[in-house]
């Protein structure tokens, strides 16, 4: 650290450090993301659209509700929400229950998502039944 | 592979909400020693806040990669999203390469940066305070707002 020519070059150090840590995390992001995406791909061809849909469901759901209601829809995510699994619910009663919120309990997505991810996540809300057996 | 999604509810989110809060907490600590050094006039109160600056954002820097590392699993490899996903993003980014930087920087001219150099490292570092609060922010804002 008593070199001069070390502090004359720090700030081009220090920038290189900069871009090095971004790239780090965005090589880490791509392998994560292959890991985690591999199985979303086996979807088969005649089921696409739903697939679709139910795919950008899962994503806005890991995002919003998740730590609420679990990945799995258990019921069990950290900030403590209902099971929806198996719901006897209507698709209609699910979108209201995510558009309007639930008093003290839930918070309303209106402004988030607009009708379509809202079917969306109510697509992706349905897998649970079906999944739900281990 | 078919990771197990329980771990993704539960383990990453633990693990980012543990892991994140030491890099902001360190960096607010940096950039408030070295302002606090640099009004200071010389003499030990000074270098010993200087000193505190530099470990707190060294430290910081080492902080940041548990965080982000546990924050991309957690969001399978999400880099920008939707909302306040984005919006975290937005802000965690730069304040991470931020971070990174102003602490080799730091590390690299250690006690030996000129006052014209201190004053350019601490505005660089209020930035990055403030970045880095904002991405904070954004990140509580998806416990609590969903
Ligand atoms: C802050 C935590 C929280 C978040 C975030 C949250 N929920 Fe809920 N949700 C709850 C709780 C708690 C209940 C149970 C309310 C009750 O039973 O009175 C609930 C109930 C529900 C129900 C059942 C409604 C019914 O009438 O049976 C559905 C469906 C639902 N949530 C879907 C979602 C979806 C989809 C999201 C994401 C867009 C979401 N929730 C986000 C906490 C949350």
């Amino acid at each position: 650290m008593k070199r001069p020519p070390s502090s004359a070059l720090a700030p081009a150090l220090a920038l290189a450090a900069a871009l090095t840590a971004l790239g780090g995390a965005w090589v880490l992001a791509c392998g994560v993301k292959a890991l985690a995406g591999g199985a979303a791909q086996a979807v088969p061809s005649s089921a696409v659209s739903e697939a679709d849909r139910v795919a950008r469901g899962q994503r806005f759901y890991t995002q919003s509700c998740a730590h609420c209601h679990g990945e799995t829809g258990d019921g069990q995510g950290e900030d403590g929400g209902a099971d929806l699994r198996g719901l006897a619910a209507s698709n209609a009663r699910i979108a209201n229950a995510i558009t309007r919120g639930i008093k003290g309990e839930m918070p309303t997505f209106r402004k988030r998502y607009d009708p379509q991810e809202v079917s969306a996540l109510v697509a992706y809300v349905r897998t649970f039944t079906a999944a739900a057996a281990p | 592979m078919h990771p197990d999604p329980a771990l993704w509810t539960t383990l990453w989110p633990k693990l980012h909400g543990a892991s994140a809060h030491f890099p902001i907490a360190l960096a607010l600590v940096a950039a408030v020693c070295e302002a606090a050094a640099f009004l200071l006039g010389e003499g030990s109160r000074r270098d010993g806040l200087r000193a505190a600056g530099f470990y707190a954002i060294a430290f910081a820097a080492l902080g940041t990669v548990p965080a982000v590392a546990s924050g991309l699993v957690m969001t399978k490899g999400e880099t920008l999203g939707h909302d306040l996903l984005f919006w975290h993003h937005v802000f965690v980014w730069p304040s991470f390469a931020a971070i990174v930087g102003l602490a080799v920087w730091r590390v690299l001219t250690g006690e030996k940066m000129s006052r014209r150099a201190q004053a350019r490292y601490l505005l660089a570092l209020l930035v990055t305070a403030g970045l880095i609060s904002a991405a904070g922010y954004w990140g509580g804002e998806m416990i609590v707002n969903g």
